[in-house]
């Protein structure tokens, strides 16, 4: 597919990652993005098979005073609201959160009330270093927001944040997710610091809110609680469409992590792959199966229950 | 005259722990002004700068609000009495 992402030549820069790939809209079938390193979204209508640079981001006014981090300058996450094609959000490191209205062609720096602890001005308009944001398609006003220090919560499509580290040991950490089902529940699972990017006290403790993040409890039974130095990076960590709702993680020293009750009882699935940046389920044959597992039982045989790791270049944490 | 700097958590094991380190110096440039704080404190100089005498790549450095890559890098000037932050870059991961 990489092939296919290019900037055209007059912008003067050249892929140097693919860094998310997101499904369309239920109605724009054949529609896909993708967020690249420099800090890019681009778009393909017809399946991948070709795709365009969205000017109106890249063309933005901020975009020469975003900051790479350790990771590059990318764009990592992409959340389109599920209920209006002209609305989607994507998140930069570091640039912050933007907003379009207009199905791409402006977009607004949607950062109010996240603090940064890396330049003087605290709430800068933008440059936040947003680790991972969701929503829920049946909360499309309500987005959660891991960032580098911080957990946030907006009730108005990003236009104001308000923190929500309450009671967690850590508010550095890398995914959140949201629960499939419950638009009040969101997972997280903290690391110690930007400094020692490990599970505090080496206790591998995944967090979940069940109030929309009024107040997080942890999930322990089954994961290593004494000498686990694990870090989970941000697109590690998935859940399925069952009900109860199966979550999975895998870990930058190649363990792989499961629950099939939401979190209840983990279990280790598997150890021994490469760092694990990346983890995607696919759940076969089963009603509420997502839309690209039913679009793959059409070609392969069913299996079940099944949770499939995918794993990309390593990239620096 | 003198200068003010932040030192960030991670740097402060290297000028005593202090949060707000002032120098006495009269630099003309940011790279003038961290060589009178390398002077003082000679552990920073290998965690701000690298083996060519330049800025480490995940280190920023503000004087006032303004990040020196938009004002000159090295070379952008220094008022009497300014004040110069250093943060380390954030991450990726």
């Amino acid at each position: 597919m990489g092939a296919n992402v290019k900037f055209p030549e007059d912008c003067g820069t050249s892929l140097k990652n693919i860094w998310q790939v997101c499904l369309g809209r239920e109605n724009e079938p054949d529609t896909l993005y993708c967020g690249v390193e420099p800090a890019a979204l681009f778009v393909s209508r017809d399946a991948g098979e070709t795709w365009a640079l969205i000017r109106g981001l890249f063309d933005h006014p901020h975009r020469p005073r975003w900051r790479p981090g350790n990771g590059g300058l990318c764009l990592h996450t992409i959340v389109p609201d599920p209920t209006n094609n002209h609305c989607m959000y994507v998140a930069i490191s570091s640039g912050g959160v933007y907003r379009t209205d207009d199905g791409g062609a402006s977009w607004m720096a949607r950062n109010r009330g996240i603090r940064v602890a890396f330049q003087p001005d605290r709430y800068p308009e933008f440059g936040q270093c947003v680790h991972k944001m969701t929503l829920h398609p049946a909360r499309p006003e309500r987005l959660f927001l891991q960032h580098h220090w911080g957990l946030y919560r907006s009730t108005d499509y990003g236009d104001c944040w308000e923190s929500i580290s309450n009671g967690v040991p850590s508010d550095f950490g890398f995914p959140i997710m949201m629960h499939p089902h419950d638009p009040d529940c969101v997972y997280i699972i903290p690391l110690e610091s930007d400094e020692f990017r490990c599970s505090p006290d080496g206790r591998l403790r995944v967090y979940r809110t069940r109030n929309a993040g009024e107040s997080w409890e942890p999930m322990t039974r089954g994961l290593p609680q004494k000498g686990a130095y694990e870090t989970v990076l941000r697109d590690a960590m998935d859940t399925d469409m069952r009900d109860p709702a199966g979550i999975y993680f895998g870990t930058r020293s190649g363990e792989l992590y499961g629950s099939s009750d939401e979190g209840k009882n983990w279990k280790r699935i598997l150890g021994g792959l490469p760092p694990v940046v990346c983890l995607k389920s696919i759940v076969f044959g089963e009603p509420h199966a997502p839309r690209a597992a039913k679009a793959n039982e059409r070609k392969r045989p069913p299996k079940k229950r099944k949770p499939a790791t995918r794993t990309k270049r390593q990239t620096r944490s | 005259m003198t200068v003010q700097f932040f030192i960030p958590g991670p740097l402060r094991a290297f000028c005593e722990g202090l949060p707000h380190v002032e120098i006495k110096a009269s630099p003309a440039t940011v790279c003038d002004a961290l060589e009178a704080l390398c002077a003082v404190y000679p552990g920073l100089r290998d965690r701000l700068l690298n083996e060519q005498g330049q800025l480490r790549e995940h280190i920023n450095v503000f004087v006032g609000a303004e990040d020196i890559r938009y004002t000159g890098e090295l070379a952008t000037p220094v008022r009497p009495g300014a004040a110069i932050s250093i943060f380390p870059a954030v991450s990726g991961g």
